[in-house]
């Protein structure tokens, strides 16, 4: 399910989520300090576990994510992109949940998410990010 | 013969040698205001401003005395006074006669009211053709430009909405001073995110307010670094950017925003050749030379085809998909209008382009030298076109 439309998260994941809560991390690659930083105080402050990357090398190299969490990319990463590193995340056995974020124009969005075609699950929000987008997905 | 000089179309005035008119033709009525019966037999000086009308004795004594020519035989531009007291700018060429009443110079006036006022048409319209290609720039960049305000606004957005869950529990939980210091931690951030929208913001007003030209004296390397940060905005960041620049560097008498409008120009290409290439790098270096400043912004891109090469600094001409092909011309005219010039160098096969601007940074003593010769006459005319845009 490739869409722009921050549709709510399908209710089949959301029940999975709500389950597991006590173990579920959230990983956000996110290049931008202030992005990033106040994505961090927002989902600490919901009580869940994050790790933070500034790019796609040194999240890659980190302990993967378990197929509860959710990870949230941005899509104009410098180094290797967002959309790169959704296909590897999409490669693993179990993958997480994904969800890509960027503050790109439209159609640029739409070539980078092109790309992806064939990969379910990856959502998108688009930025300015609110909080309401962030705790629907949890 | 007085008839005669009366179907000329320059003003024609004869003048003895004590700078009394004998002869002011009907151009010269059509120019002054004055009729020729007002005029003749008066002193000269009537017809110059007070700056002129005090030297003007003293130039007919000295010439006669020494044979010093400071104007005869050499045209100058000069102002001339009007009857009703106003000024207008005339080119004035001197001749000499030697006649049986004496020494005689017909002096041959050329009324340059509507020349001057082309020119300063032509500034103007140049001016706003600058600006028009500054916010085409921007217009172009626009999309990046929003990217770059979403990240801050983004950040805010989560900050205020973490503190505002954070207070909202504490309603039930009470505060702690562990979590206050925490909330004003976020809230400090918060400030900070919208002080950076907000130096984003003065960046890019900063090239699209409207404003006349002006000359200042300016710190080059502080000015390109700038106009650098506006030019990465939105772009691939893999791309390096080196920055070379020279160390103590004189001032710059130069428009600073068009200077900076030349390198987000030249960068901004230079991001397009290395596009999508593997190790992109932008060299942007400045440094001196015995006259001139030079900035040079070079990639390591695929350098510039020769069929390029012919159309590359004409407007309109445009290899990019975008724009209107205006960046290099408009560049290279404002390289000239500080005295300067822009010079490609096109590389090509494993070599990227690399663009060079020299800016004389001596112009305004020059300037003043070239005034101090005017006043002698014996340097280039005062009329020659200083390029002042």
């Amino acid at each position: 399910m490739i869409g722009i439309k921050a549709s709510p998260p399908p209710s089949a994941m959301r029940a999975r989520i709500t389950g597991t809560q006590s173990v579920m991390k959230i990983h956000i690659i996110e290049d931008d300090w202030g992005v990033r930083d106040a994505l961090v105080e927002l989902v600490r402050e919901l009580g869940y576990t994050v790790l933070a990357f500034g790019d796609g090398e040194s999240f890659l190299q980190a302990d993967m994510p378990a197929p509860d969490d959710l990870v949230l990319v941005d899509l104009g990463l410098p180094g290797i992109s967002g959309v790169d590193v959704i296909k590897r995340l999409k490669r693993l056995p179990a993958p997480p949940h994904v969800v890509a974020i960027s503050g790109q124009p439209r159609a640029q969005i739409e070539r980078s998410m092109r790309d992806l075609r064939g990969d379910s699950g990856v959502r998108l929000l688009r930025k300015p990010l609110v909080s309401e987008a962030i705790t629907a997905l949890l | 013969m007085a008839s005669v000089l009366d179907t000329a179309v320059d003003g024609i005035i004869i003048i003895d040698e004590h700078a009394r008119m004998m002869m002011f033709n009907k151009a010269c009525e059509r120019m002054f205001g004055y009729e020729a019966a007002e005029v003749i037999g008066r002193n000269v000086s009537m017809l110059t401003p007070p700056e002129h009308a005090e030297v003007h004795d003293g130039y007919v004594e000295a010439y006669k005395r020494t044979g010093h020519r400071k104007i005869i035989g050499i045209g100058r531009e000069v102002r001339a006074k009007r009857k009703d007291g106003t000024y207008f700018p005339i080119d004035l060429s001197v001749g000499e006669a030697i006649t049986p009443e004496g020494r005689q110079f017909i002096g041959i006036l050329r009324d340059l009211t509507a020349r001057k006022e082309t020119e300063r048409r032509l500034t103007e319209l140049q001016g706003d053709l600058i600006r028009l290609a500054r916010v085409s720039a921007l217009d172009e960049m626009g999309s990046a430009i929003a990217h770059e305000l979403n990240q801050p606004l983004t950040a805010i957005i989560l900050y205020l909405q973490a503190v505002e869950r954070e207070l909202r529990r504490a309603k039930d939980t009470g505060h702690s001073e562990e979590a206050d210091a925490r909330r004003f931690a976020i809230i400090k951030k918060a400030q900070g995110e919208a002080q950076r929208a907000g130096s984003i913001i003065q960046r890019i007003r900063q090239l699209v307010e409207k404003r006349g030209p002006e000359r200042k004296d300016v710190d080059l390397n502080h000015l390109v670094d700038d106009a650098i940060e506006l030019t990465q905005i939105g772009q691939d960041r893999i791309v390096n950017v080196v920055r070379d620049y020279g160390a103590d560097l004189p001032m710059l008498q130069a428009d600073p925003v068009q200077i900076q409008q030349i390198v987000v120009n030249l960068v901004r290409n230079a991001f397009e050749a290395v596009r999508g290439r593997e190790g992109g790098e932008i060299i942007v270096s400045t440094s001196l030379d015995d006259r001139h400043l030079l900035l040079s912004v070079e990639d390591n891109g695929p350098g510039i085809a020769a069929e390029m090469l012919d159309g590359l600094f004409q407007a309109f001409k445009t290899g990019k998909r975008s724009g209107m092909g205006l960046g290099l011309a408009i560049s290279r005219t404002i390289a000239q209008s500080h005295g300067g010039e822009l010079l490609v160098d096109p590389g090509g096969s494993d070599r990227g382009a690399r663009f060079a601007v020299r800016l004389p940074f001596l112009s305004a003593q020059l300037s003043a030298e070239s005034a101090a010769d005017a006043g002698t006459l014996k340097g280039p005319r005062p009329s020659e076109p200083k390029r002042e845009v």
